[in-house]
């Protein structure tokens, strides 16, 4: 049954519902929208599409609503929200198509994959796969377009799809999307291409979507074997050239260009070299679209050689030499859609099942389908989904789960490994700078889970690496972290001065070539907080990992989640680092005899007794951390008046989950705006405060004063 | 940057796992440890694995690679074996050690080829 068996009214009515959830490859898409105009475009464009249950397992859902609700109808805006938080800025509702296609474009790039997932399209022909491969504006889409109407098969217009371990190419039919003068061209192709409305004035300019041939949808399941990898540049007015490019160009062009090629580690690499081992690597100049499709159909009808027969048009070339490299870190297609900004938004069920499965995670198993999604639509807000994993797994009920849940989880397991392999090696390229500097180099938050072997340190991704050193120190270390490559990233006067005189850590560095951040911190909360650890104490209970590295002791390893947590931000959707907090407290409790007794008198003696008081607090609430009740009983001294507690209580339950929809309620909104206010109290005296926050506005006036 | 006269040898970082493909005269590597990939030429890719056999300082390094590609260098080779191995451990791939095999105080100098 596929979506053109649905009536308008029934089309319709199941979009502004649960939504239309169709197959498409190997991924089921929900789709949803409120908007009476998205429903004959998406009609057309997904008609052959299969019909998924209602209640099936998705793989992400897309929708498209007013924004906001009522006034967006009115005011002719929208939104889109993907697994049911709120996507991009908002946009004029007559972008609604190109913006609703850019939302499942994203979901297909960058949500995690078991599959190697290459930024091109492709198309067969009995049986061989053809890669084409190009920056925007290359002609990819339309060539791809016109050699659907000689006879290929569209498997993607976006994204190769190829099982890591395998060459084979998975289809992932979905339309082509086309700009400017190719939306023309491609209707003047055939009475039979199906061009959805041209849409103008979007940030690509006027776009529109071819719908995919009925034969592709059809076959959606039959993979191709690639034979050509194709890299075509559109030049006006040229006469079409074909160039070989070699094998190893082209891995280095597809890696760079990939979704997730880092992040699938050595198998992305052996997955990548397959493919390219395997076939004939090509670059295509061409001035139209005829022509491109000659030189196409001219390789590939000599079948077993890459190159032409006639009037020697493959050229050999120059390879680069020693060259290129890039970095490990996953590349956004720069043709994808825009980044969806983290956005502010709220849904409890969603949040109290995200509490319940990381306190309980063998519970999870009677979650019903949508009760699944969301739950998996949290994990991943609060980049926890890896964690996630790990819970279920080790209460031994991840065979239980459903499969599309499985795989889903399944897909964490490399970019989490991966995570924790560039974290180690990065930590030895600091450490190999620092050798000839005689200091104590301590690793602190995520670094120093993962180089302690700590459970908090399994399935954590690290964003930035955290150290600390004695602060007398710090000017030789800056000098030979910049020496070894490391430079400061680019900041505004007063912020750099801001960091140097007031904060805890020098202004970011980031590495040159591998692009690394690193924070090197003298303390742990800022110079002009409201608290004061002595760094000395901190420096002086130290343990040691091997290699001349070290962690903060236990407690105050925990104590510095604490105040990282309570004291050193807004807490807003840091989830994750109560999380942090509760594996710590397990851990430590379990495994260090003197664990519990010691915490306490630690924090006292640190000044650090408030923000444990919260974290146990919190830990213990929301986490379900197994807290002696001495312990707790310990911390009350640290204890804020009732009605600050009070308060923190209904603050800290509204604010640390991320949420889902187009906004908190409005007293999510408040407690978050409360909590703001209190980071930057806790950070500086009010006198500093003042004119901290004076300087930061005018700023933003004066910026906004240039861009106008 | 140590220079070719400092005495100082160079070798791969210990606990690296490389993956080389070859097509050609060009040589791709897949570095485990930091996901990174790097292509190289017929030369680089020679230069890093005698690096990953045993430590070598550049003038021995320039000099094998010499005799083995006699037609792609020339008396030139020193200055670009130099720049080689100051990318090679830019990338993290390469590391200093002293006339012991130790770990050596890695008294890198401030890139001054402008180009990085």
């Amino acid at each position: 049954m596929t979506l053109s068996s649905l009536t308008r009214p029934e089309t319709a009515e199941r979009l502004r519902g649960v939504g239309v959830a169709l197959q498409c490859g190997p991924l089921v898409m929900r789709f949803g929208s409120s908007l009476p105009e998205l429903v004959d475009p998406l009609a057309m464009l997904y008609s052959d599409y299969p019909l998924a249950q209602e209640e099936t397992l998705h793989d992400f859902q897309v929708r498209v609503d007013c924004s906001p609700p009522g006034l967006g109808r009115a005011i002719g805006r929208a939104r889109a929200f993907i697994d049911g938080r709120r996507a991009f800025d908002p946009f004029k509702r007559r972008h609604a198509l190109p913006m609703f296609e850019w939302g499942v474009n994203w979901c297909v790039f960058v949500r995690p994959s078991r599959h190697l997932l290459l930024h091109s399209a492709v198309v067969e022909r009995s049986g061989f796969g053809m890669l084409l491969s190009g920056r925007p504006g290359a002609g990819k889409s339309t060539l791809t377009a016109g050699l659907l109407f000689r006879g290929w098969r569209l498997l993607s217009d976006e994204v190769a799809v190829v099982p890591a371990g395998t060459r084979d190419l998975l289809p992932l039919p979905r339309p082509v999307g086309l700009k400017g003068a190719s939306i023309d061209i491609v209707r003047g192709l055939s009475p039979d291409a199906a061009v959805g409305p041209a849409v103008e004035g979007t940030r690509k300019g006027t776009v529109a979507h071819l719908r995919p041939p009925t034969d592709s949808v059809r076959r959606m399941h039959e993979t191709a074997t690639p034979r050509w990898i194709v890299f075509p540049n559109f030049q006006a007015g040229v006469t079409a050239e074909l160039r070989q490019v070699s094998r190893a160009e082209a891995l280095q062009r597809l890696g760079h260009e990939a979704f997730n090629y880092s992040v699938l580690g050595s198998v992305g690499f052996e997955t990548l070299a397959s493919v390219v081992e395997n076939c004939h690597c090509l670059s295509l100049r061409f001035g139209s679209l005829d022509d491109a499709i000659a030189a196409v159909e001219e390789i590939t009808n000599e079948p077993g050689t890459g190159r032409p027969n006639k009037a020697g048009r493959v050229s050999p070339q120059t390879a680069a030499g020693e060259a290129g490299r890039w970095a490990g870190r996953v590349e956004h297609g720069k043709d994808s859609a825009p980044t969806p900004q983290a956005a502010r938004q709220s849904t409890a069920p969603a949040a109290s099942i995200l509490l319940e499965a990381l306190r309980d995670p063998p519970a999870a198993v009677s979650l019903s389908p949508s009760e699944w999604m969301r739950l998996m639509a949290m994990a991943r807000h609060a980049r926890l989904a890896s964690r996630l994993t790990l819970l279920l797994d080790e209460a031994r009920v991840f065979e239980k789960l459903p499969e599309k849940v499985q795989e889903q989880l399944e897909a964490t397991r490399p970019v989490a490994a991966q995570h924790e392999r560039i974290i180690r090696w990065e930590v030895g390229r600091i450490h190999e700078a620092l050798r000839g500097i005689d200091t104590t180099l301590v690793l602190l938050k995520g670094a120093a889970y993962v180089l302690a072997g700590l459970p908090a340190g399994h399935g954590r991704l690290v964003s930035d690496i955290d150290i600390l050193l004695p602060r007398g120190d710090l000017r030789r270390v800056e000098a030979a972290l910049l020496a070894a490559g490391w430079q400061a990233v680019e900041l505004h006067p007063y912020d750099e001065r801001h960091y140097r005189d007031w904060s805890h850590e020098l202004p970011p560095l980031e590495h040159r070539r591998r692009h690394s951040v690193l924070d090197v911190h003298h303390n742990i909360l800022p110079v002009s907080g409201r608290l004061h650890p002595d760094a000395e104490a901190l420096l002086g209970a130290v343990v040691p990992v091997g290699n001349g590295l070290w962690t903060l002791g236990p407690e105050d390893m925990v104590l510095h989640a604490a105040v990282h947590l309570f004291q050193d931000g807004d807490l807003a959707g840091s989830v994750r680092d109560l999380v942090d907090v509760d594996s710590l407290l397990r851990h430590f409790g379990r495994v260090e005899p003197q664990f519990w007794n010691r915490l306490v008198p630690r924090a006292q003696q640190l000044g650090l007794g408030r923000p444990l008081y919260y974290a146990l607090r919190y830990a213990r609430r929301m986490l379900g951390t197994p807290v002696p009740s001495g312990v707790s009983a310990g911390t009350d001294a640290s204890a804020p008046a009732a009605p600050v507690r009070a308060l923190m209580d209904v603050l800290v339950s509204r604010s640390l989950l991320p949420v889902l929809g187009d906004r908190g309620t409005f007293g999510e909104e408040t407690a978050r705006g409360v909590l703001y206010a209190r980071s930057h109290w806790l950070r500086m005296p009010p006198g500093r405060l003042v004119t901290h926050l004076a300087r930061k506005t005018a700023r933003r006036w004066t910026a906004a004063d240039d861009e106008g | 940057m140590s220079s070719a006269g400092d005495g100082k040898a160079w070798r791969v970082v210990p606990g690296s796992t490389f993956r080389w493909r070859g097509w050609d005269d060009e040589f791709v590597l897949y570095h485990d440890e930091s996901g990174d990939t790097h292509r190289f030429n017929a030369v680089g890719a020679r230069a890093l694995e005698a690096l990953g056999r045993s430590p070598l300082p550049i003038t021995d390094l320039a000099a094998r690679l010499a005799g083995e590609f006699p037609g792609a260098v020339d008396d030139t080779i020193l200055p670009t074996i130099e720049e080689l191995v100051r990318r090679f451990h830019d990338l993290g791939l390469i590391e200093p050690v002293d006339r012991q095999g130790q770990p050596a105080d890695d008294s890198l100098e401030p890139d001054t080829a402008g180009n990085r």
